[in-house]
């Protein structure tokens, strides 16, 4: 119990005297888990409103593979890109591998179903008497679309936020197409699985501390964004 | 459109020595990226954040280091994922060199392996005759013991260290980690168990660990490291200028002094190999 | 060119087993009040939801201005852009009270400029101007029903289908939107109309039709009087034919309807001593068999109908003609309208 303690002291003293190398791992976690976050977004929402809103043999087969893929371990993600991604596979000439644009694709293929998923439960927990509503005074697909996201606001940035929230912690991903190259795919969570195995554990605790404060700001930045009125 | 993105963003987040300039795949003078495979030991030694730094300086390139198991280092090699590879396992290393996915390959340095364990030594190795036989009084003994367990050029010694025991390690008390050195290091230290590492590694981990070395053995646990470059004809695309640059450079007189002089809490950990020892003063 | 904006042939409507609608035909002549009246249940909803092209029928056909709903989505398509529905318990968007009322022009392409100010105008005529920038979530039930109205007219629909659009309205909103009501074939607009208030039906229209249980009748309900209420010796009272007054329990004074639930009506042949100060005599004037009951039509001046079993029916062995009293108490009487005294 004590040897905890003094490694949680040793992390909060670690936390004023944090160089320049974390914050670039910080900058690079952030970096990489918004933009993949956006692209998970970006086709997921859409994708779960389609599934949600859809009439048609096969909903409940793909919904229930959906979920499966929930299940998928980041370094199965990470091995499975990566013999697509090495120069031997079939996307070697994009010469993405090592590059933190690989975790942006693995990280994306991990926050796609699970933005998928929650947005598909979105659209379909929306009362449905404001899709009948809207039908009624005229509303095409496309401002269909625009209103449900609107009504079923709250349920669609927390799939958003979860799409985040997945993707900002995750490590095996980070490992397996990033290579934890110092100063150019090393993210805090590479930093603490290699701080942690090498035995720093004060030092990997601090680093978490830091990873969840960001990830306690961006959260806030969402609330705040919730509270905001529609148009 | 991701490309361009990720320049964008990559050049706001470098705050390394790598000056930011265009795609991220270019150093400041136009030179390419090098990228390294070498095993999570040479890089857990801190050698190379001493070494590669001056290098990069020189050469004007960045190095990206990747530090994985040395199977998997010389698959990168062999996929074309990375330019050269810095190994220590002689025999892999020259099946590498012969499929022809390597050239060029030199010896740059060597260390050894030692065999730790707990302090009170319950398996006696302090007194053994050789290494074969401190592994045979652990399994007498019946004592703790933590492997790599992950083909690693250390696993493979420490199997090598087996057979010549005329012994297959099995039951309870062997136990495989399946981890880095440092992650099966911790996980000796925390059983009390006896463990096979590098020199290098249980330097950097010593205050660390209360496991002690019981036995050493300089001569026949020697560890040499060499480092090849990737061969340019099967991969067209490796940056073999890089590559080349490098391999020279760590084996050149001023790479070899940085090696030599590099300590860990006063102790020496690697002895330049690449150049003879009466060039660069005392070499030992 | 046709006279009708909606007609229905052979309309089926079924929800798993129960069916919900059957009605054989009906027809809504364009620039028209129609009210639809009918107790909950009795798939009111269901019809409207059907004109508006929100829900299939399960079989039969409708026209809307002749044109066969359900044939193409297309053609679905054109005819639900001229009908607008609204519920009983209107959906508000998450967003303001004019956001809400813009809603149907700015889905038809109106800029949105040129859409707030017809909603700001609409919702003049509502008397909810006042509301324009609250959040319209946190509207009363009245409110929201009249946003909704606003809602529903500022697109200007060639036809309006109102679910209940009187249900929860203040006192001094109702006669503005009976109002809106009536005057909106003027301007060009069917209007379906669905209440379970008959006070309400006759004040809104000159047609009115009853449903239940999914049939559709071209008259109101049986033994519906309306007429004014008065005081005579100091007791309510409606004359409903000469000679003929109807003793009522009811604060409410004016003009009214008063509904007499068949099943309550005694027959006796001969003047009944009871309590009851609602006797009247007449003679049969019509039979008919209804399953295990049978409704006999009673002319005391006007008709009142009594439902009777079949049991009871052949111990009175009633013949068409015959003399008989018909007795109902006081409190059997449902009032509707009206004003305090």
């Amino acid at each position: 119990m004590r040897w905890t303690l003094e490694q949680l002291a040793e992390a909060l003293r670690l936390l004023g005297s944090l160089d320049r190398e974390v914050f670039s791992a910080l900058a690079l976690s952030l970096g990489v888990a918004a933009l993949s976050t956006v692209l998970a977004t970006a086709s997921g929402v859409p994708l779960g409103i389609a599934i949600g809103l859809g009439r048609f043999r096969g909903k409940r087969i793909l919904t229930t593979v959906l979920h499966t893929l929930l299940a998928l371990p980041t370094v199965l993600i990470g091995l499975v890109l990566y013999s697509v991604l090495s120069r031997r596979g079939l996307l070697g000439e994009w010469r993405l591998l090592y590059t933190p644009a690989a975790i942006v694709m693995g990280q994306c293929v991990l926050a796609l179903p699970l933005v998928t998923a929650l947005a598909l439960a979105a659209a379909e927990g929306v009362d449905p008497r404001v899709r009948l509503t809207a039908l009624s005074l005229g509303a095409g697909r496309w401002r269909m679309a625009r209103t449900l996201l609107s009504e079923g606001r709250g349920a669609f940035l927390a799939a958003v936020v979860a799409g985040f929230g997945r993707v900002f912690g995750e490590v095996g991903i980070s490992m397996m197409l990033g290579g934890n190259i110092r100063g150019y795919t090393r993210t805090v969570t590479t930093t603490i699985a290699l701080e942690t195995a090498k035995g720093e554990v004060a030092l990997g605790i601090a680093l978490g501390l830091v990873l969840m404060t960001v990830a306690l700001t961006v959260n806030l930045l969402f609330l705040w964004l919730r509270k905001k009125p529609t148009p | 459109m991701m490309m361009g993105g990720l320049a964008l963003m990559l050049s706001a987040l470098s705050c390394n020595e790598n000056p930011p300039a265009g795609s991220p795949e270019t150093g400041s003078g136009n030179r390419q990226v090098i990228r390294l495979a070498t095993t999570t030991s040479t890089e857990d030694s801190g050698l190379l954040e001493r070494l590669l730094p001056l290098f990069e300086q020189w050469w004007g390139a960045p190095v990206h280091v990747i530090a994985v198991g040395t199977g998997r280092a010389l698959n990168l090699g062999r996929n074309g994922d990375v330019d050269a590879v810095l190994v220590h396992d002689p025999a892999a290393e020259e099946a590498f060199v012969a499929e022809g996915y390597g050239i060029n390959r030199r010896l740059v340095m060597y260390n050894d392996f030692l065999l730790l364990g707990p302090k009170d030594d319950p398996a006696k190795i302090g007194q053994a005759s050789g290494p074969p036989d401190a592994l045979k009084r652990i399994a007498q003994a019946e004592s703790a013991f933590v492997s790599r367990g992950d083909n690693s050029a250390t696993h493979k010694r420490e199997m090598t260290l087996w057979k010549a025991a005329d012994l297959e390690p099995t039951g309870d008390w062997y136990l495989e980690a399946g981890q880095g050195m440092s992650a099966t290091l911790l996980m000796a230290d925390e059983r009390g168990a006896y463990c096979l590492s590098d020199r290098g590694t249980y330097l950097a981990m010593r205050g660390k660990l209360r496991l002690e070395p019981l036995f050493e053995d300089p001569e026949a646990l020697k560890n040499p490291y060499s480092i090849i470059a990737v061969n340019p004809a099967i991969h067209r695309d490796a940056n073999y200028l890089g590559a080349m640059a490098l391999v020279a450079w760590v084996t050149s007189p001023e790479g070899q002094k940085i090696i030599g002089d590099f300590r860990v809490d006063d102790a020496v950990l690697f002895h330049p190999l690449a150049v003879p020892s009466k060039q660069q003063g005392d070499g030992k | 060119m046709t006279p009708y904006a909606i007609e229905i042939r052979r309309l089926t409507k079924d929800y798993g087993p129960r069916r919900v609608l059957d009605i054989d035909h009906f027809a809504v002549g364009t620039r028209s009040v129609c009210v639809v009246v009918g107790p909950n249940g009795s798939g009111k909803t269901t019809l409207l939801g059907v004109l508006a092209l929100l829900e299939p029928q399960t079989a039969g056909r409708v026209l809307l201005w002749g044109e066969p709903v359900g044939d193409s989505p297309a053609a679905d398509r054109r005819l639900r852009r001229r009908v607008v529905m609204v519920r009983e318990q209107p959906w508000m968007f998450h967003t303001t009270v004019l956001g809400n009322v813009s809603y149907g022009l700015t889905a038809r392409g109106i800029g949105r400029q040129e859409a707030r100010r017809r909603a700001a105008a609409a919702l003049e005529t509502v008397g909810m101007a006042h509301a324009a920038d609250w959040l319209a979530p946190v509207l009363s039930a009245g409110e929201a029903r009249r946003t909704a109205l606003a809602r529903a007219l500022v697109v200007e629909p060639d036809l309006v289908l109102l679910d209940e659009p009187l249900a929860d309205v203040d006192a001094q909103q109702l006669v503005n939107v009976e109002r809106i009501i009536r005057e909106l074939p003027a301007r060009g607009t069917t209007v379906l109309v669905t209440t379970h208030r008959l006070d309400a039906a006759y004040r809104l229209a000159g047609r009115c039709v009853s449903l239940v249980h999914g049939h559709l009748h071209d008259a109101l309900p049986d033994n519906h009087f309306s007429g004014t209420i008065v005081e005579a010796e100091g007791e309510p009272v409606m004359p409903i034919a000469p000679g003929c007054r109807l003793h009522l329990a009811t604060p409410l004074r004016g003009p009214a309807h008063v509904v007499i639930d068949p099943r309550t009506v005694i027959l006796s042949r001969t003047p009944p001593a009871s309590s009851a100060r609602n006797c009247f005599a007449g003679h049969v004037a019509g039979l008919a068999v209804e399953a295990d009951r049978v409704r006999v039509t009673v002319d005391v001046g006007v008709p009142i109908t009594a439902l009777i079993t079949e049991r009871s029916f052949r111990e009175m062995r009633l013949e068409l003609g015959e003399p008989i009293w018909v007795v109902f108490k006081t409190l059997s009487l449902d009032v509707y309208g009206g004003k305090p005294a």
